[in-house]
């Protein structure tokens, strides 16, 4: 069994601050000492026995490495598990007010973790629970909003016909009410001649929508979606009659703010699944850590 | 708390999600924010109960037996839509984007290949 690390900087006292700038750590895989015999799973946690960082070389009050470029940590387990030193990069920036710590996590199986500042738990984006909390809600309406507005979207036909209505109606107003020539151009064109092709195409995106947001699945990737889906809906219906332009600004700024705050991190399966994507080396896994 | 209590956390909510949402066979208007039929309601509740189960029992095949459930409830919800017509389901597009994302979360948190014991907070005292 190997280990990797993944660290963050934190105030311990008073609370985290975000501090990750992005880059990668990599820690080397510490040795296993044959003379032992004993497995790691039989070692107790390891201990920090000296940390030295440079260039800059400054410890805190707790004799821990701040503000560091590269740090050098010597790990001990105690017993028969002799001590390993890990070298890894990272640079934090300087949380101002706060009193910085080191914090190493272990991982069991894994060679290395990415850290980024998206990536350590210790940082999160949000530190106050009502934030999160309502960030959370903020979410959970949003997947409502497109889950109910799934529903009438009506295959096979989606509202074409003689009277249209529905999905079609709504589709047509890119040409009736032209928003944006070019894009009134290609509805007129292209979309509404194969309706049947794009409306289903709706319907799997906007259901897709409401499923993943509701359960904070791949929240950052499915708020990119709902931000391209509000643009095209604008272009649609936004010189119709009886529209408010506002809601579908509105529209577009919440997506953004799931985005922006990885909402899905937030009693959504985001955050319950990170740290084992993380720890994973699959390609699916590491873009479900940038999705999310 | 322990990674595996959280999943199962997880799952349970999922399960209760959807046994919640059987009461929507009660709801008309604007706040129906999905229609569920009579069949509809038996899925619901069902894979509900499954879920909650599984979370209960910590028995991920279970959850992920539920997400299969649901997920093929709502592609059948929506073959029955391109069909032209509820079905015997009772539902629309907004039942299977549900049990999409119902079927989706319980297969994931069922698959989650967490062990228990792989990761510790290290936080030095000396």
């Amino acid at each position: 069994m190997s280990l990797g690390l993944r660290a963050g900087c934190g105030g311990p006292l008073v609370g985290n601050c975000a501090t990750g700038a992005g880059r990668r750590a990599a820690a080397a895989r510490p040795p296993r000492d044959p003379a032992a015999g004993s497995s790691p799973g039989h070692c107790p946690p390891p201990r920090l026995i000296h940390a030295e960082a440079s260039p800059a070389r400054l410890l805190d009050p707790y004799g821990l490495p701040r503000c560091l470029r590269d740090w050098d940590l010597t790990l001990g387990n105690g017993g028969n598990c002799r001590p390993h030193s890990v070298s890894f990069g990272a640079t934090w920036t300087r949380c101002r007010g706060l009193i910085e710590r080191c914090e190493v996590i272990f991982m069991a199986g894994t060679d290395y973790a990415p850290v980024t500042d998206y990536a350590a738990p210790a940082v999160p984006v949000l530190p106050s629970r009502v934030n999160r909390a309502l960030i959370a809600v903020v979410r959970i309406g949003v997947g409502l909003l497109w889950l109910q507005n799934a529903g009438w979207k009506t295959p096979p036909d989606f509202g074409r016909g003689d009277p249209p209505g529905g999905l079609y109606l709504s589709a047509s107003y890119a040409v009736t009410h032209e928003v944006l020539p070019p894009y009134a151009w290609l509805m007129n064109h292209v979309v509404l001649p194969n309706f049947t092709f794009f409306g289903w195409m709706v319907l799997l995106v906007e259901a897709s929508l409401g499923a993943f947001l509701l359960i904070g699945l791949a929240t950052r990737f499915w708020a990119v979606v709902g931000v391209a889906q509000t643009v095209v809906i604008m272009l649609s219906v936004l010189n119709a009659p009886h529209e408010w332009y506002w809601s579908y600004l509105l529209m577009l700024l919440v997506h953004l703010a799931l985005f922006a705050t990885a909402a899905g991190r937030y009693a959504g399966l985001d955050g319950l699944l990170r740290p084992s994507w993380q720890s994973s080396r699959f390609g699916w896994a590491r873009w479900l850590v940038r999705a999310s | 708390m322990r990674t595996h209590d959280r999943l199962d956390r997880a799952a349970l909510a999922l399960g209760v999600v959807s046994i919640v949402s059987a009461l929507f066979v009660f709801v008309h208007g604007t706040f129906q924010l999905v229609q569920i039929g009579a069949a509809g309601l038996v899925v619901a509740l069902v894979l509900g109960l499954l879920a909650v189960v599984g979370a209960w029992l910590d028995e991920r095949t279970l959850m992920i037996a539920a997400g299969l459930g649901f997920l093929l409830a709502a592609a059948v919800q929506l073959v029955l839509l391109a069909g032209g017509s509820s079905g015997f389901l009772g539902g629309t597009a907004s039942t299977s984007s549900l049990w999409l994302g119902l079927g989706v979360g319980l297969i994931a948190v069922g698959l989650a290949a967490v062990s228990e014991t792989s990761q510790e907070s290290f936080e030095p005292t000396d």
